[in-house]
């Protein structure tokens, strides 16, 4: 496929592993932030590209990860009600609560729906006037500016039967907690490139002095992020600390300003918990006080819900980068795609599915081991 | 919720919201460009739980 194609080829790969080999000197830990990077690190083997001194850590950048298990359980308390039509992305269905996930809510005969966009669930709010409609509205920065026009939309049509289920997360504020770390060991990040297609990068440069750490804005496909390894590297040899764009074909310094102005009128940010990881001050939108009529957990009030993790996961150590998903003694064994313990093996942009479906002798390894 | 990319083919007006219809490999989605209000038929563009949210700069990407 055109413009995609380019950022696959084989040879290319080759050559700019080998402009990594000719810079590198000394070991060095860099750090994709975003799932969909973790992926194509994993599905292209990127890994066995680079040289042994270069080691990955895979990121918190999974919004379907980070999810609090208490917001899966108050979307699982508010699909359970006969009165409402849930919606939601098609991952966060298979993604485990305490006892049980919305997939199981909608077989035991609740009124769950998988939609591709918000805008979908405003629509099925239009045709369902008598209703409640929710909407699960998760997400990073790139998410986030078509949930906040489906709030916005649903105002202008005067609906009075949508709502939204807010979790979202920022990515700087996750990167911050990391770097602050006692225990951090990434000395570069390749930055999410789809976020910063909304946000810019102007809010990294801060980060990258602060702490010294080189930041580069990074795209998707296995080409982008073979190049945006290449620019960290070459800053950290450098000794130099700055915020550079591998990604400028889709990302502007200033970002997308007209979504920016719309996130800023619907959200203001709030402290965000962040399941495996806890809780990080600013690093979550919550609907603005003008807004708050489309706030689903005033309106069903599900304040306050008992949560219960699995004791087997690791998520929270994986999605901090100190652990790989394969070092988990349920991976590949009590935790697969099918029966997931945690929601990083659930997630099209969770390390732990990526792992699996992409390196399969690392979960024969541990059956082994299991047997 | 990955981004997908294709080509703006059409722009038109429904209810109000500019719209464009975007063709995806062989097929179509139409999504609103309230947040890429510069583009024209022709571009490339990246889509997020349907809505456009960034145009591919395709000089950029042919000099890369």
């Amino acid at each position: 496929m055109k413009y995609i194609d380019e950022y696959r080829d084989g040879h290319t790969a080759r050559v700019l592993s080998e402009r990594i080999r000719d810079i590198v000197t000394r070991p060095w830990t860099l750090m994709e932030i975003c799932g969909g990077q973790t992926h194509t690190i994993v599905k292209s083997g990127l890994e066995s590209l680079l040289p042994k001194e270069i080691t990955l850590a895979h990121g918190p950048g999974c919004p379907v990860c980070v999810t609090p298990l208490e917001l899966i359980d108050k979307a699982i308390a508010i699909a359970s009600r006969p009165d409402v039509i849930f919606t939601s992305f098609g991952d966060m269905l298979r993604v485990p609560g305490s006892s049980k996930d919305l997939l199981s809510v909608k077989a035991e005969g609740g009124n769950v729906r998988m939609v591709y966009s918000p805008l979908d669930a405003v629509k099925i709010a239009q045709q369902h006037p008598d209703t409640k409609v929710v909407f699960f509205a998760v997400g990073f920065e790139t998410t986030a500016p078509a949930n906040a026009m489906s709030v916005w939309q649903a105002r202008k049509l005067g609906l009075k039967n949508f709502s939204i289920l807010c979790s979202h997360v920022l990515v700087p504020p996750a990167m911050e907690i990391i770097l602050s770390s006692p225990s951090n060991m990434v000395q570069g990040f390749l930055a999410a490139g789809h976020v910063c297609t909304v946000m810019g990068y102007e809010e990294y440069i801060p980060l990258a002095e602060k702490y010294k750490t080189p930041i580069v804005v990074t795209g998707f496909e296995p080409l982008d992020i073979l190049q945006g390894m290449y620019m960290a590297v070459k800053q950290l040899e450098e000794g130099r600390y700055e915020v550079e764009n591998q990604y400028s074909r889709s990302v502007k310094r200033e970002g997308n300003v007209a979504a920016r102005k719309l996130l800023a009128e619907v959200f203001e940010t709030t402290n965000r918990k962040w399941r495996g990881v806890g809780e990080i001050p600013n690093s979550g939108y919550k609907l603005r006080e003008s807004f708050s009529d489309f706030d689903a957990e005033t309106i069903f009030e599900v304040a306050h819900i008992e949560t219960q993790e699995s004791p087997l996961c690791i998520a929270g150590t994986v999605l901090q980068g100190l652990k790989k998903p394969h070092e988990c003694p349920a991976f590949g064994v009590q935790c697969t795609p099918e029966h997931p313990l945690g929601a990083p093996m659930v997630s099209s942009e969770g390390a732990c599915a990526a792992y699996y479906h992409y390196g399969r002798m690392h979960a024969q390894s541990n059956l082994h081991k299991a047997v | 919720m990955n981004l997908i990319s294709g080509e703006l083919v059409e722009i038109y007006i429904a209810e109000g919201t500019t719209m464009g219809k975007v063709r995806v490999g062989g097929a179509f989605m139409r999504v609103p460009l309230t947040f890429l209000m510069e583009t024209k038929v022709g571009d490339k563009i990246l889509m997020e739980s349907g809505v456009a949210i960034s145009k591919v700069e395709v000089e950029n990407l042919q000099e890369q």
